[in-house]
């Protein structure tokens, strides 16, 4: 199974940036997912976008980029351009999970 | 301690069947197979198979046959939904787990089909008389089913806690593949228990040491699958509350 459409997008928008070339833009985003919990494969825009204010502009500057909370809010603005695709949310562990308890 | 065992199994039954409805109830709601699959699997493996099983040591020889071949045919639809419920919850695109859960199913549906053809042909029909290949085939499946959902829950459980930190996830739905994933915990230390002990020749309803062991991991399971599937108020509360005084 390929990785989601906003982790795809937000990588590309990274290494676009010429801070990172691809393989340590897409290590970088992987890091910041792994401690929020989240997986590529299934990474929604909405939870990206939280991942993009709170984790990745501390992931960026320990890599040594500068104005990290800028290039961030560029590729949030990429996000919002795409289609958020993956899978659809009522059929995630979470919303299943979320329905058999009835919260 | 046999009237404690005999309570501590009452109340699992009782609460499978509360829990089974319960989940079919939302399925015919929701239209959701999860629901009807986890439903069905307590309702069958448990609610139907362990009261029959019971029975089954109580009455003459004419009437065990046709309870075994019930107790049979319950197990193994029920544990094979378990395997599809695992496979369709935490892993639907993934081929490994397609073919694992097949597998579940396939080794479930032989099992099953070999007792019902054994529970009509063989002279002494018991429980007590099968061979020790077919209850180790039987017990392996069972405890893989449940290992396996177990597994993936309590890794999901992970996930789910660092999402909650970000208020990415609802504390209380963390807090179920946690109840879900030490219930299948206790099932398999209890199946781990019975068995270890009638290899070793052990009469299991005799002996207190097992009976309590098995009213402890009876009693654990009927208090998961009630908090998880149909949780009183309180312990809801009780779940948002430290998630919020934790900083979550």
């Amino acid at each position: 199974m390929a990785e989601s459409a906003a982790f795809e997008a937000a990588c590309t928008c990274l290494e676009q940036s010429g801070s990172l070339d691809r393989l340590a833009a897409r290590g970088t985003i992987r890091l910041a997912l792994k401690q929020a919990g989240l997986e590529p494969k299934t990474v929604t825009v909405r939870q990206l976008d939280v991942v993009l204010t709170k984790l990745l502009p501390a992931e960026l500057t320990s890599r040594g980029i500068t104005a990290p909370q800028e290039l961030c809010a560029r590729i949030s603005k990429a996000l919002a351009a795409i289609d958020a695709g993956g899978p659809r949310s009522a059929d995630t562990p979470e919303a299943i999970f979320a329905r058999l308890g009835g919260s | 301690m046999q009237a404690l065992a005999a309570g501590a199994i009452g109340l699992l039954v009782a609460a499978s069947i509360a829990v089974g409805f319960r989940l079919v109830a939302l399925h015919r709601r929701s239209g959701g197979a999860p629901e009807l699959l986890l439903g069905l699997m307590l309702l069958l493996s448990v609610g139907v198979a362990y009261p029959v099983l019971i029975a089954a040591d109580r009455v003459s020889t004419e009437m065990l046959r046709p309870l075994l071949v019930v107790s049979a045919l319950a197990t193994g639809l029920g544990f094979s939904m378990l395997y599809v419920f695992t496979w369709r919850v935490f892993r639907p695109q993934a081929t490994w787990a397609r073919l694992f859960a097949g597998a579940g199913v396939l080794a479930m549906a032989a099992s099953a089909i070999w007792r019902c053809y054994t529970s009509v042909t063989r002279p002494d029909p018991s429980i007590a008389s099968a061979t020790v290949s077919e209850s180790i085939v039987l017990t392996m499946t069972v405890m893989t089913a449940y290992g396996w959902t177990s597994w993936e829950s309590l890794r999901y459980h992970g996930l789910m806690r660092r999402r909650v930190r970000l208020e990415l996830a609802d504390p209380e739905t963390t807090n179920r593949f946690l109840l879900w994933g030490l219930m299948g915990v206790f099932v398999n230390v209890g199946i781990l228990v019975n068995t270890i002990a009638m290899a070793q020749g052990i009469r299991v309803f005799q002996s207190p040491v097992i009976l309590l062991a098995s009213s402890t991991t009876g009693l654990a399971q009927t208090t998961l699958l009630v908090l998880a599937f149909l949780p009183p108020r309180f312990y809801s509360s009780w779940v948002r509350g430290r998630a919020a005084s934790l900083g979550a």
